[in-house]
């Protein structure tokens, strides 16, 4: 199930269109941009995301959030630690 | 010398029946189709092919083969083009090496395993089991003498890479999640990577996420329904919060798979087995095949022939894994 976008994001990184590695590559450029504890969306259609987004986090010392999945598409929330 | 890779025609074939290849088979040396020549099979232990093994096994493609080897389907390797006359000196060169050779016959085959020492997804030692089951049969001098071939194989989860549902005995890692709700933060990555539908258009899975009942945070919340669960760990391994955890693991058991002209599934006999289980179940088993198979049968024909419950009530009548039998 899909929760409604409550929470805004500081910064939207859109991927669509792009597959691993360069979602990951993207998003971490993009993180650059934010401060610790702001927020990062990262939409993206590479199944892929789903495994290397957690891995990445967990290596970077970023939270991840959540994810959700309209047919396709991906919806990543996380937040800069 | 020949072109390496000349065609070969058919007609002028030699079928391997004559009472010499077969006891050349028995060897190590598999005789090709073109008459005169042998492949020479290669025991490989695990598919683990040692640096000092190399240089031998190279030269003997050299000297006496046609500068190649080939590799099997059981992680084993196979120097063809030797000559019938040079097999003892090819044989020798090579045992010299610490390399000795695999047959065919009524035997243990090499055992068949994934790669599973090293890959993230394996939650079990596959090298150790491979290893245990492989000196118990297929490394002994004097091999234990079946109705037909034995092919035992192990994968170290449920992905299978190594086909344990196609090997006589078959034995596969399995892992079972535990949730830990208060950790939980609703991120839906457990739901989104849960695999254990069978097909891109059914979406009924183990885990499901479903709004919260108790309150705001966290908005949603997974819900596991075992009686759908394949076990894969996936969930556990991508949880970023250890909110799914490794609640139980052990091993699934296949029986009487094969390939060949007419294939079988593997009867799946239990879950959660122990090693120890395992190794004793299999032990049973193929006490039982040799009692009751006829020559030339293989165990999943015999297990057919005689029936599954018949099977079951003479092997697995052991009131401690009654509960973890799926048959």
């Amino acid at each position: 199930m899909m929760v409604a976008a409550a929470v805004e994001a500081d910064l939207t990184l859109d991927t669509v269109g792009t597959v691993c590695p360069t979602p990951l590559i993207m998003a971490e450029l993009k993180m650059k941009k934010l401060e610790a504890g702001q927020l990062l969306e990262v939409l993206a259609d590479d199944p892929g995301v789903v495994r290397d987004f957690p891995v990445w986090c967990k290596n970077s010392g970023n939270r991840f959030l959540k994810l959700d999945r309209d047919k396709g598409c991906y919806r990543i929330l996380i937040r800069k630690g | 010398m020949e072109e390496a890779g000349a065609y070969v025609d058919p007609t002028q074939s030699y079928l391997p029946t004559t009472t010499k290849a077969r006891l050349y088979k028995t060897q190590g040396f598999i005789t090709q189709r073109a008459k005169g020549y042998h492949a020479l099979r290669l025991r490989i232990p695990m598919g683990r092919l040692y640096s000092e093994q190399m240089p031998a096994i190279l030269d003997v493609a050299k000297r006496f083969g046609r500068g190649y080897v080939t590799l099997t389907v059981r992680l084993g390797i196979e120097i063809p083009w030797i000559r019938t006359e040079q097999l003892e000196e090819a044989r020798r060169a090579l045992q010299e090496a610490g390399v000795v050779l695999a047959g065919c016959g009524p035997k243990a085959r090499a055992v068949h395993v994934c790669k599973g020492d090293v890959c993230p997804y394996s939650s079990l030692d596959v090298y150790e089991l491979g290893m245990e089951l492989d000196r118990r049969f297929f490394s002994a001098d004097e091999p234990e003498v079946f109705p037909h071939k034995l092919k035992i194989g192990v994968s170290g989860c449920t992905i299978g890479c190594s086909k344990p549902q196609f090997e006589d005995i078959g034995i596969m890692g399995l892992s079972e999640p535990g949730l830990n709700l208060d950790d939980c933060n609703g991120c839906n990555l457990c739901a989104e990577i849960c695999k254990s539908y069978g097909s891109v258009d059914d979406d009924s899975q183990a885990l499901t996420m479903i709004p919260n009942p108790g309150g705001e945070e966290p908005e949603r919340l997974p819900v596991y329904d075992e009686s759908k669960c394949i076990y894969c760990g996936d969930c556990i391994r991508i949880c970023p919060t250890d909110a799914l955890v490794t609640k139980r693991q052990g091993l699934a058991l296949f029986l009487g798979g094969k390939f060949g002209r007419h294939p079988r599934w593997g009867s799946r006999v239990a879950n959660f087995l122990t090693r120890e289980e395992v190794l004793e179940i299999t032990y049973r088993t193929l006490a039982w095949w040799k009692r009751k198979g006829k020559r030339g049968e293989r165990l999943g024909q015999t297990i057919d022939r005689i029936g599954l419950q018949g099977f079951k009530e003479e092997v697995l009548d052991e009131e401690s894994w009654r509960e973890r039998l799926t048959i």
